[in-house]
């Protein structure tokens, strides 16, 4: 029975009190757009046989304001959870002293032991998985034990004594107590889940953490399907973060040596990723690349496999005859306006394409209002180089609509995994220039053997290479034959190897074999 | 600093190995000389007194001191034992004075020496020639950490993480230097690598475009002669700060150029005695390549005053990328009164 409910900004959740899969979702569906959520959207709308639970993990409410898609009817349960929401601060009197459990600070000491040494990786899932009771409302390391209990300040005064390498205790006590918070939160919400056959989370991080933490309160399997590689992103952006703060003075600091926080901050995420990875029956990767990454991220070998996206192929097809007869002189960038998109370089790239090819035109084709300093920035910089007659930003337009009257579909992203809207593109027809991330150089080339030898789909060039890319577009708008090879190569690779049939199967599959499976053997 | 305990260390690890016979013949002789001493005891306890025995087993005592001697000087630290004569004296003095006992003294005293501190001069140190500062290579010498730190970074079979953490040190170096080694980084095969790289350039080319895109609305509005030279010299700054920090290629650096020339040439129409300015516009043109222009508008910021000795280089450049040779040397020959070093190999080539 599903009830609905409203929540604070007006959006309706339905509530179920059990589902068959319960997606976990950190910062995608239902309330982003982007290539995960429409992977999500098609997977849900797939299996109408299933009722899915979604469980949306963000940051604060403000940024999540309202959805971006519609939700499937089989979406019985949605709930959201926002894990840098802090409540008001609460009246020092009511905090109470606590001394803490000695026994379950030993336990978590022992734990953070075995992750600092990578040789005890196995030890380090195994302790963690001991220590999931404890976590829970009532158990021995409770939220208010981490936050006021003696036994809590003495560990990590002692941790801080022994390990800490930079100056600054303040930063290291709040650093400390800002990363773990979440992790009670956490555990609050695998307490109030409402039961399902199946967890299927499609990160690791926060929402693979709870994966692991849902899998061993429950017993039930968890299946982890990453498109891009969570730690790796988080990595990136740790490593160019400002807020992380660095107090050693110019005697201590050797500029060879990234700052403690930093560091730690990069080691929290790689073990909530390796507590996914550990608790996981299943983890799919979009391409060998990623899979190999998963791998050498602690992922257990045997438990990985590929399972490319795919796309409808017959639903798009239709659209090839709706192509006018000349080769639209149009180069269109369908995606988000942000700056993993690296639409600058597309734009810089059009001052080459227009100086050799005046007639040409540039289209940017997706939402603005993601990253809105960065949209005004393209925007500038578009004024700045005269180019605002030929660069036209449409905002969201339906692929469909869209896919017939472009040349080549342009994707200067600096990072990728399997792009969806590359393969649309081939299904309607539209050869692609691609940076050469994630799985592109696969889709356009092929991979080695019968695949391969399908022909280029397109042209793949350097991230952020603006003359290289408006090259290759250019090549292939000149020459009709390049271009209508490159038309056939990708028709035939995505009928044949990106259906998203194949992709739905092998799913059918995994969801099939995992609902089916009795309950596996707990954490105590 | 280094702490007492590790310069003992260090002065242990120095030790010379002894011969393996002649370690063994050392411990043979202790052996020995050990067994005679209680034998000398047993005696002492057993036998008779008289002189015989007396002069018996003083005779045994000294040869067992001997052989604890010899034994000693070889086996005890190298600076334990000199001046080595007299270490031989002292050490069978003390094995003869105190049977058994006397060893016992010298393990325990071998102990507490190797506690303190050594004296420098027992280090492996040695005197070498005090170096001179070579003001020669202060511009060409990139003073090892770029090496090393590029090095890291070309080494693609380098630990990942090792190689992120040069990268990172990277951030700490000045834009010119770090851009092209950055912009190679952009097809590693890591993605973390080429990722936060391109993150590092990327930032860098932001900051100045949104100092350009604070700068340029100001221009719509009403503002006096003054402020608005002031802001048309602040935006060519910047957008040849962008080609001097390598942060712009191909068609975007000749844009980049251009708005420069342009705001320059603004700036200019308020203020056309701006000796900065001109020199910009002149560099800014052998960018363009349009050397007839350089040249005279490098004669221009001379005119207004800059100090044609800074501007030489340019118009020898400007005159060669003419094809003025003649004029190229006679630029050398005066430049050659302000040479630096590292325009000496040019200098020697167009004024043997």
């Amino acid at each position: 029975m599903t009830k609905i409910i409203h929540d604070s900004l007006g959006n309706l959740l339905p509530q179920a009190e059990s589902a068959d899969i319960a997606l976990l979702l950190e910062g995608t569906f239902p309330y982003v757009s982007g290539g995960v959520s429409s992977w999500v959207n098609q997977m849900i709308r797939a299996f109408p046989e299933y009722t899915f639970a979604l469980c949306f993990i963000g940051s604060q409410p403000k940024d999540y304001q309202r959805m971006s898609y519609a939700l499937p009817d089989n979406v019985v349960h949605l709930e959201t959870h926002y894990l840098y929401d802090f409540t008001a601060p609460v009246n020092k009197s009511a905090i109470k002293r606590e001394t803490g459990d000695p026994a379950a600070f030993e336990r978590s000491a022992k734990m953070h032991v075995a992750m600092r040494n990578p040789a005890m990786r196995g030890t380090a899932g195994k302790l963690l998985q001991q220590m999931m009771k404890d976590l829970r409302p009532g158990g021995a390391l409770t939220q208010d034990q981490f936050l006021h209990s003696e036994a809590s300040w003495k560990y990590i005064t002692e941790q801080y004594r022994q390990f800490c390498t930079d100056p600054s205790f303040t930063d290291y006590f709040w650093t400390v107590r800002i990363m773990h918070d979440p992790l009670w939160k956490l555990a609050m919400v695998a307490e109030q889940l409402i039961p399902a056959k199946v967890y299927h989370t499609v990160s690791t991080g926060f929402a693979g953490f709870l994966g692991a933490l849902l899998r061993y309160r429950y017993n039930r399997p968890l299946l982890v399907s990453e498109h891009g590689i969570y730690t790796k992103e988080r990595k990136i952006d740790l490593f160019q973060s400002q807020w992380i703060r660095d107090n050693r003075d110019i005697f201590e600091r050797d500029v060879s040596q990234i700052s403690y926080f930093r560091d730690l901050w990069v080691r929290f995420f790689s073990a909530l990723g390796q507590m996914c990875y550990d608790a996981a029956e299943d983890i799919s990767a979009l391409y060998e690349g990623n899979r190999l990454r998963q791998v050498i991220d602690g992922a257990p070998e045997a438990k990985t496999r590929n399972i490319p996206n795919g796309v409808d192929v017959r639903g798009l097809m239709p659209l090839r005859a709706q192509r006018a007869e000349n080769i639209p002189k149009v180069l269109c960038l369908i995606g988000r306006v942000v700056p993993i998109k690296d639409i600058k370089t597309f734009i810089r790239a059009m001052l080459t394409v227009l100086r050799e090819m005046p007639e040409v035109e540039a289209w940017i084709a997706g939402p603005e209002d993601e990253n809105e300093d960065y949209a005004l920035e393209c925007h500038s910089l578009v004024d700045s180089l005269q180019l605002g007659e030929k660069v036209k930003f449409l905002g969201f337009q339906k692929v469909s609509e869209l896919l017939p009257k472009v040349g080549v579909l342009i994707l200067s992203s600096i990072s990728e995994a399997l792009p969806l809207v590359v393969l649309e593109g081939f299904a309607a027809g539209v050869p692609s220039v691609t940076t050469d991330v994630g799985a592109c150089s696969q889709l356009i080339y092929g991979l080695p053997g019968e695949d391969a030898e399908l022909g280029a789909a397109g042209r793949v060039v350097q991230i952020a290479d603006p003359t290289s890319l408006a090259h290759a577009a250019l090549e292939l708008l000149r020459d009709d034959e390049a271009w209508y090879s490159a038309q056939r190569a990708g028709i035939a690779r995505v009928e044949r190897y990106y259906e998203q049939d194949q992709m739905v199967a092998t799913y059918r599959d995994i969801y099939t074999r995992l609902s089916a499976m009795p309950d596996l053997a707990g954490a105590d | 600093m280094v702490r007492p305990e590790s310069l003992a260390q260090q002065h242990d690890e120095a030790e010379p190995h002894l011969p393996f016979w002649l370690k063994s013949l050392a411990w043979l002789a202790a052996g020995l000389g050990l067994l005679l001493q209680a034998l000398v005891f047993a005696i002492g306890l057993h036998a008779k007194s008289g002189v015989l025995v007396m002069e018996i087993c003083l005779a045994i005592q000294a040869l067992a001191a001997s052989l604890l001697a010899f034994a000693g000087a070889h086996v005890l630290p190298r600076h334990l034992r000199t001046p080595l004569r007299w270490s031989w004296v002292h050490l069978w003095l003390i094995t003869f004075c105190i049977p058994i006992a006397g060893v016992a003294i010298l393990l325990l005293a071998r102990r507490i020496a190797a506690a303190f501190p050594k004296l420098a001069i027992d280090l492996p140190i040695e005197f070498v020639v005090e170096p001179q500062f070579a003001t020669d290579l202060v511009a060409n010498v990139s003073y090892g950490r770029s090496a090393r730190l590029r090095a890291e970074l070309k080494n693609v079979d380098a630990d990942a993480s090792y190689r992120m953490t040069a990268l990172m040190a990277m951030q700490s170096m000045p834009s010119r230097t770090v851009s092209p080694v950055l912009r190679s980084m952009l097809n590693d095969p890591l993605d973390d690598l080429r990722l936060l790289a391109y993150g590092m350039l990327d930032k860098q080319e932001k900051v100045l475009m949104q100092k350009i895109l604070l700068e340029r609305p100001k221009l719509l509005l009403p503002l006096t002669q003054v402020e608005r030279f002031a802001v048309n010299k602040t935006i060519a700054a910047l957008y040849s700060e962008l080609i001097y920090a390598n942060l712009v290629q191909g068609d975007v650096y000749r844009n980049a150029a251009d708005q420069a020339d342009v705001y320059a040439a603004a700036a200019l129409e308020i203020e056309p005695l701006d000796a900065a300015l001109w020199r910009l516009r002149g560099r800014l043109a052998l960018v363009l390549e349009r050397f007839d222009k350089a040249d005279q508008m490098l004669q221009r910021a001379i005119a207004c005053g800059f100090s044609r000795d800074r501007l030489l280089p340019y118009l020898a450049e400007a005159a060669f990328l003419r094809g003025d040779y003649p004029e190229v040397r006679r630029l050398m020959a005066d430049l050659k009164r302000e040479s630096t070093p590292m325009l000496l190999p040019i200098l020697h080539y167009w004024t043997p």
